[in-house]
């Protein structure tokens, strides 16, 4: 034994040092395996000190063996972590196509209809209304009769009506279910009923056999006109801005009386005059009116203790106004088109 | 309701324009649908005096005017019988043009030059006046354009006039409205009947009225000596002004009488009149009755008939008899004024399906109190432009009389209902204005109802009288009331909102369709007797939809044929039929789903991937879950608008709905190629399962243990028999079986497939040993072995 154990360490550390500062300024993987042939295959460097270990004093064996253990597994996790990073490096130099379009999850939109629908629902839920509904297929007794249209009278005319057959019909109006709620409860009532609607009109550009309202009824001690106004005013600030305006005209429903008429002022032009409102200023929306006492006694409710006030709007004419749609039938077609723009 | 503003400045004063009045009366509950200005198709024709009128040679009818037309004389050629030296006519001078692009030329007519040419009514578009030329009035100065002295000032007022308001289908009606915010009061026109002293209406006229209740008033003139022709100008002009033709003179002033005081009135050729008797009376059993416009009607017992001594002569109120109508040679007339009972009226307008101008006055309720007026009018101006003659007095057949309605205003409900107060004195002076009578008694406002408002008859009426003229606008709208909360809660409608939240989320589009629908497209769904529309609007929307399939399939149809291939629909919306056929019906609430095409169109790292059915199902299963419905099963169905690859949905045992794919007959009617995959589930039955309430698990505090299993079955035998059994077997701490992996190919032997089950243990008490699962596991693999003869893959 010509070399000692002190002299064989020194040449372990000068070999460590050597090999990192090889693999230091190695690049490449063609370098990278030369490295471990060098060092660590069966004719390598450090495989040649393996060797030495059984020539040593036994006593010196496993100081020495310790030792290339730990320069062996230095040089081999150095090197594999070097080619895992030389991998890594050699990914990004292959194109990776980030202007990919991101992969969107399907996702639904709601109806042009029921969203405006919805939204007039929230603005009244706010408010304290409470959300009734009534069926579309609706006895004369409900659609007309106990709402002061008895058989004949000429206000039913301007109802076209869908018959099944002489007591059965498709509601021409939300209005019946002024006349289930109150039947149902006592006051106080506050509600809106946003539902389906029929009219036996011919289809064209604004009308269509099948269209929405949303009815609303409030009846309580104290209730009046003003507060009919009111309500109307903030429901239509709430829908349109701060700056909308509000007009009532008076007009005529058999089962309100006084009764109105309200417009809006125009959202598109601000009341000046354009072509949205006809160059008036002013968009017609819908009827409203004082509860007609008639209507109470069929509900037998006492109209000398109880006032109330009704009043409806039509979702399809609002959504045509907001989304400036100048064709009601597009709305049921339900083309794709049309739908994803919601 | 059209009126001019001309027409409107007979009765009332006022100085505003069409557009100001339009805004008022919109204001004070006239809805005005338009104004429109009067204009006539012609140009180039001035008013001329015929100076000098000769006979052209060679020609028995033709004459040679003279024609002063202020600056110059013209020559015309005429060959109209009424020329006449003197007479005011109208003369389209060279270079005119006339009605239907006719320009007019000098001409040689048997070689006499002709500078122009003498137009009859009919040849300027005023009215059908054909046969002779039209006399003008001779106040008309000479010279004057035509054209501009019949548009001027004639804007018309359109007004939709609504059911309560028959005093606004007159023109005077229309001007009290006007008078009231132009602070003057109507005029009605005054006028002297010429009657013959010697000739007493009774000794002519008998009227008897078997049905007061129906025909409450009667009155009648007799008129004789009349002569049928034209009229005059500005009669002519004033009707064309409102949409009613200019016919004859007779004709013209019952119209313009009508127009006016919004009383119909009808004219009889007396010598039809048997005996010279009317008889009112209600229809007998099977009497038929020809009217005017040559319809024979069948009549039914509550249909009030005009009669003479013999035969019916009018349906009253309605529409006069082809049998009693004026002709070119009446001389004598019967006029009638009457008020019909408006229910009556309407009752039998609607069911003959005939509605004219009468009928729509007489429906909502004429002026009691106005019969006679109009009757008066009209009889002078059958004096005045016919040339009549009235008999002495007149046929005022009233049995019970109408007495005017009494109301009582008390300011505090007027404060109760507007609440705003208005002045005692304010109120007064608004009801006067619009001729209530009027009366204070203790704070109390008493009021008579003028005979033209049958509309207002309780106090809410007065109400809204006071607040429309009071102004609308001038109520200020009260934002700050105290709300008293509707604390009710509608579960149907948090429900329904639920429903269309998870029904986007997952990547369904909503729709909304129509409710009615073809018969043979709704009739494969219904398995209840479907309800049909008595009066459908045409025969594809003649049914009420039974299944919410068919309207989702329209629309499937529309987006196929524009291009539109991959997409998920969704609906809620009510279906209908019959429980008892024209006795009870059902409406359902229903939900909708509808799948093709594509799971991700347009989506480039899997575009091909299609929509099946197990797609739809686990949409089905996603959309239970996130509603908290539990117990969710699928049961084998049978339904005939799918294939073999449908299913009902369960819950709790009770069935909610289906699912599955449309076949092929189905395709067919829809004129559909496309695999189409639906489902619909029962709204309400769905609520009825939903939980509302959710209670808090603990998560597992101990680990859980995993296993995989694959094993090797013939095809047709169904993966949910193996979960079946595979729970059965697998003992309390088997939390959780998912089927992981199908499949089947070339590794496998034919008819079999391979299935790899994840299965999850855990306990809540302990850490499980994996000899407690691997003891699970044994016994499953047995149990399968056993039972099912299905063997563990190697
Ligand atoms: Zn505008």
């Amino acid at each position: 034994m010509d070399q000692s154990l002190n002299d064989i360490i020194q040449q372990l550390q000068d070999i460590r040092t050597q090999f990192e500062k090889e693999i230091e300024a190695c690049s490449g993987a063609e370098v990278l395996e030369a490295l471990r042939i060098k060092y660590l295959s069966k004719k390598g460097i450090i495989s040649g000190y393996l060797a030495l270990l059984g020539k040593v004093a036994p006593e010196e064996r496993p100081l020495l063996g310790q030792q290339l253990n730990e320069l062996k597994s230095l040089a081999q996790n150095l090197i594999a972590e070097r080619v895992e990073g030389l991998q890594l490096s050699h990914r990004t130099h292959t194109f990776f196509d980030t202007s990919l379009p991101g992969i969107k999850p399907l996702y639904g939109r709601k109806h042009p209809l029921r969203v405006v629908q919805d939204e007039i629902k929230s603005i009244f839920t706010s408010m304290g209304f409470r959300i009734e509904m009534g069926p579309e297929l609706e006895s004369d007794y409900y659609n007309f009769e106990a709402l002061n249209i008895p058989v004949n009278h000429p206000a039913r005319d301007s109802h076209d009506t869908f018959y099944i057959t002489d007591n059965l019909l498709l509601r021409t109006h939300t209005s019946p279910v002024q006349v289930r709620t109150m039947e149902k409860f006592k006051p106080p009532i506050r509600i809106i009923a946003p539902g389906r609607c029929f009219r036996k009109d011919a289809i064209d550009a604004t009308h269509y056999p099948t269209f929405h309202q949303v009815e609303g009824l409030v009846v309580d001690e104290g209730i009046n006109f003003a507060d009919l106004k009111g309500i109307i005013l903030a429901f239509a600030k709430k829908l349109l801005g701060e700056d909308i305006k509000i007009r009532f005209r008076p007009s005529y429903f058999p089962f309100t009386e006084p009764s109105a008429e309200y417009d809006f002022s125009c959202f598109k032009c601000g009341g000046t005059g354009c072509r949205i409102c006809k160059g008036t200023g002013w968009i017609e929306i819908s009827g409203a009116g004082m509860v007609h006492p008639a209507v109470f006694k069929y509900v037998d409710y006492d109209s000398e203790k109880y006032t109330g006030y009704a009043f409806g709007m039509g979702i399809e004419r609002i959504a045509m106004l907001r989304y400036q749609i100048d064709d009601i039938r597009v709305f049921y077609e339900n083309d794709l088109r049309f739908l994803q723009q919601f | 309701m059209k009126v001019t503003l001309d027409w409107l400045k007979e009765y009332v004063n006022f100085k505003l324009s069409a557009e100001e009045v339009a805004e008022k009366i919109t204001l004070q509950g006239l809805e005005v649908d338009g104004i429109t200005y009067v204009h006539y198709d012609f140009n180039g024709v001035f008013v001329g005096t015929i100076t000098t009128v000769e006979a052209v040679a060679d020609s028995d009818h033709l004459s040679r005017c003279q024609v002063d037309v202020g600056n110059r004389t013209l020559q015309v050629v005429c060959g109209a019988p009424n020329v006449r030296s003197g007479l005011k006519v109208p003369v389209a001078v060279d270079g005119a043009l006339l009605p239907n692009n006719i320009r007019l030329k000098t001409s040689t007519i048997k070689g006499v030059a002709s500078e122009g040419m003498i137009c009859s009514a009919a040849e300027l578009g005023i009215s059908n006046q054909s046969d002779i030329v039209l006399e003008l009035d001779n106040q008309i100065p000479d010279g004057l354009n035509l054209k501009e002295y019949l548009e001027k000032g004639e804007a018309v007022i359109e007004i939709d006039v609504t059911a309560n308001r028959p005093d606004c289908l007159g023109v005077i009606g229309v001007a009290r409205e006007v008078a009231v915010f132009s602070g003057s009061r109507v005029k009605k026109p005054e006028f002297n009947v010429r009657e013959n002293s010697d000739q007493h209406v009774d000794e002519l006229i008998k009227v008897v009225i078997l049905n007061p209740e129906n025909c409450p008033r009667y009155t009648a003139r007799y008129i004789e000596n009349v002569t049928i022709g034209p009229s005059p100008l500005w009669l002519a002009k004033r009707l064309e002004a409102v949409g009613i033709r200019s016919i004859n003179n007779v004709v013209d002033i019952t119209n313009f009488v009508m127009m006016e005081t919004g009383q119909p009135l009808h004219a009889f050729d007396y010598d039809t009149i048997a005996d010279g008797t009317i008889v009112v009376r209600n229809a007998k059993p099977d009497e038929s009755f020809t009217t005017l416009d040559e319809v024979e009607r069948k009549l039914d017992e509550e249909s009030c008939m005009i009669c003479d001594a013999q035969k019916p002569v009018a349906l009253g109120g309605i529409m006069g008899g082809l049998n009693s109508e004026i002709t070119g040679s009446t001389t004598r007339i019967l006029l009638e004024s009457a008020y019909f009972n408006p229910d009556n009226i309407r009752r039998t307008s609607k069911k003959m399906g005939l509605s004219t101008d009468s009928s729509q006055r007489f429906e909502r309720g004429v002026d009691y109190d106005g019969v006679v007026y109009a009757l008066n009018r009209a009889t002078a101006l059958f004096c005045e432009l016919g040339g009549g003659v009235a008999a002495h007095g007149y046929v005022d057949n009233y049995p019970n009389k109408i007495e005017k309605t009494a109301i009582s205003l008390r300011p505090s409900r007027l404060k109760q209902v507007l609440g705003i107060p208005i002045d005692i004195g304010r109120i007064e002076d608004i009801l006067r204005s619009l001729e209530f009578d009027v009366n204070v008694v203790n704070d109390v406002i008493h009021v008579n109802v003028p005979s033209h408002r049958p509309d207002v008859s309780i106090e809410e009426d007065l109400i809204e009288e006071v607040a429309r003229i009071y102004g609308y606008n001038n109520i200020t709208g009260n934002i700050s009331a105290v709300i008293k909360l509707d604390s009710r809660k509608n579960s149907i409608e948090s429900f329904s909102q639920e429903v269309r939240d998870i029904s986007t989320g997952i990547g369904y589009l909503e729709i909304v369709t129509n409710t009615l629908i073809q018969k043979s497209e709704t009739r494969p769904f219904c398995v209840n007797e479907p309800i049909d529309i008595r009066n459908p609007l045409s025969e594809d929307l003649a049914s009420l939809r039974s299944s919410l399939i068919p309207s989702a399939l329209i629309v499937a149809r529309w987006n196929l044929n524009r291009q539109n291939r991959s997409f998920k629909l969704f609906e809620i919306g009510n279906t209908f039929h019959w429980l008892v056929k024209g006795q009870q019906h059902e409406e359902q609430t229903k939900i909708v789903y509808l799948g093709t095409g594509n799971i991700r169109e347009g989506i480039w790292a899997e575009p091909d991937k299609a929509i099946g059915f197990h797609d739809i199902k686990g949409d089905l299963e996603l959309f239970c879950d996130r509603l908290n419905v539990r117990n969710v099963d699928f049961q084998d169905s049978s339904y005939s608008f799918f294939d073999h690859r449908q299913l009902d949905l369960t819950v709790d045992g009770a069935r909610i709905g289906c699912l599955g794919s449309i076949n092929r007959n189905i395709q067919k009617l829809f004129e559909i190629k496309n695999e189409i995959f639906v489902a619909e589930l029962d709204f309400h039955e769905l609520l009825k399962h939903k939980e509302w309430e959710k209670t808090y698990n603990s998560i597992p505090k101990f680990p859980s243990i995993f296993r995989d299993l694959s094993f090797l079955v013939d095809v047709d035998v169904p993966s949910k028999r193996i979960i079946a059994e595979i729970w059965q077997a697998g003992g309390e701490y088997l939390r959780s079986v998912k089927l992981y992996d199908l499949f089947t190919g070339k590794q496998i032997e034919n008819n079999k497939k391979s299935l790899t089950f994840s299965l999850v243990y855990f306990s809540e008490e302990r850490t499980l040993t994996e000899e407690e699962v691997d003891s699970s596991i044994s016994q499953i693999i047995d149990s399968l072995k056993q039972k099912l003869n299905i063997n563990l893959r190697t």
